[in-house]
């Protein structure tokens, strides 16, 4: 077991480097012992299997249930589909008579007012304004929040947090040419995970001008084939467009 | 067991809290994340035109990459969960797409090397590579599952990146010295267990 022992150290990270050499010379000038690591690495590596193979078996369990609980419903209403189907044709009519397909202001507003509802204090940085700002805008107080973080832009002018919440800020309160050179300002940074593009052309559907429609187009175009953040959002708005 | 209904109201913060954690909160945090987001595996489905099993195993393999990440403090919160868990997945389908799409077949069956093996200099992993190959891993697996079922959860909650102290809430041990000598000892039966297979 002593060697083990010594073996677990090394791969603890415990050693200084003069140990560390130590125990590779060991480890090339001793074929029982580069059997003992080679053993327990690979232990290592089958236990690891068996923890995977555990969990995805778990995983499938839910699955199982989830998919089971989504079944289960349309047989309890199997009552009610006479009814639904009378409603629909209802429904189709007026849609005839009466409804537009949504217009892509509408459809931006749409997820903006699923998805934007609140900003995420956990990326805050903690900045005392910050948290204001944010804190006026959870609360529903949208043109008290733009100045503040307007001001953030001004004394940081790359803190891509303070351009994306300040863009977003300026999106909620209708003042989409300044949303858009909020976004701009964002896309131009080197981020791993950049937004700009996106928001870019939520704020273009918004505003709704003259070629509004088929700028934004583009740039969601672009987020998906670059796979930018918000990708997986870019399908529904497109269909719009 | 959280539905995916329940865990839709849970917001990312209180799913990566619990990740962090050890023991049922953790397993608590892998269900959620899991429930959160399985919408993915009919995107792979339907956008990527896979097999409900394949979307379903890069489904998995997704979320246990990025819990994998969160528990090792890997995951910064630069992107939203979403988006990351997101672009994992695509690139799991397209990987699989790949692969379906060549005529290799054949199941890779080159055992993946944990990472431990980068620890050492590239002479000895050559010499550590070679022995790893040779190794039975099926006879491996079935004496880790013949040691006992104390020592075998004990060795994958170590393999699953639990510490020895974290062991010490999980499993009914006094201290972390303890558990790092019956850690020990289990991989001590199992090397004889191994090797004097009959």
């Amino acid at each position: 077991m002593h060697s083990l022992e010594y073996i677990d150290d090394y791969f603890k990270g415990d050693f200084s480097p003069k140990e560390k050499m130590e125990f590779e010379k060991k480890l090339a000038e001793d074929p029982n012992f580069a059997d003992d690591v080679a053993f327990y690495i690979s232990t290592r590596q089958v236990s690891k299997d068996l923890v995977i193979e555990e969990k995805k078996n778990n995983f499938k369990r839910i699955y199982a249930d989830y998919n089971k609980e989504a079944k289960v419903i349309p047989m309890r209403r199997i009552w009610s589909y006479s009814a639904a189907a009378a409603v629909f044709v209802i429904v189709v009519i007026s849609w005839f008579l009466f409804m537009k397909p949504p217009t892509t202001a509408q459809l931006a507003d749409q997820y903006i007012s699923t998805k934007l509802t609140r900003l995420d204090l956990s990326m805050s940085g903690r900045q005392d304004s910050m948290q204001m700002a944010i804190d006026l805008y959870n609360h529903g107080k949208f043109a008290q929040s733009l100045p503040v973080f307007d001001q953030m832009v001004i004394n940081s002018p790359n803190n891509n947090k303070a351009l994306e919440f300040a863009g977003i800020a300026a999106l909620r309160t209708n003042n989409f040419d300044k949303a858009i050179q909020y976004f701009s300002r964002l896309e131009s940074l080197k981020l791993e995970y950049n937004p700009g593009a996106f928001y870019h052309a939520l704020a273009l559907m918004k505003r709704n001008g003259p070629g509004d429609n088929e700028e934004a187009k583009k740039y969601l175009q672009k987020v998906e084939k670059e796979g930018l953040e918000h990708n997986e959002d870019v399908p529904a708005l497109l269909k719009g467009l | 067991m959280s539905s995916a209904k329940t865990s839709t109201t849970i917001p990312d913060e209180n799913i990566i809290q619990n990740l962090l954690q050890t023991g049922s909160a953790r397993r608590r945090g892998e269900e959620e994340l899991f429930s959160r987001y399985s919408y993915f595996i009919k995107e792979g489905i339907h956008k990527y035109s896979l097999t409900q099993e394949d979307a379903f195993d890069a489904y998995s393999d997704t979320i246990l990459s990025a819990i994998g990440k969160i528990a090792m403090g890997s995951f910064e919160g630069r992107a939203s969960l979403k988006t990351y868990l997101y672009q994992i997945f695509h690139n799991k389908c397209v990987d699989l797409i790949r692969k379906n799409s060549t005529n290799k077949n054949t199941v890779n069956k080159t055992q993946e090397v944990t990472d431990m093996i980068f620890h050492l200099s590239d002479a000895s992993k050559s010499i550590v590579q070679q022995l790893i190959d040779r190794a039975d891993w099926d006879l491996l697996k079935r004496k880790l599952n013949e040691i006992g079922q104390n020592c075998k959860e004990l060795l994958m909650l170590s393999a699953d990146g639990y510490s020895d102290k974290e062991i010490v809430e999980v499993m009914t041990y006094k201290t972390a010295d303890v558990v790092k000598t019956t850690r020990l000892r289990c991989l001590e039966k199992l090397r004889q267990l191994y090797k004097h297979n009959p």
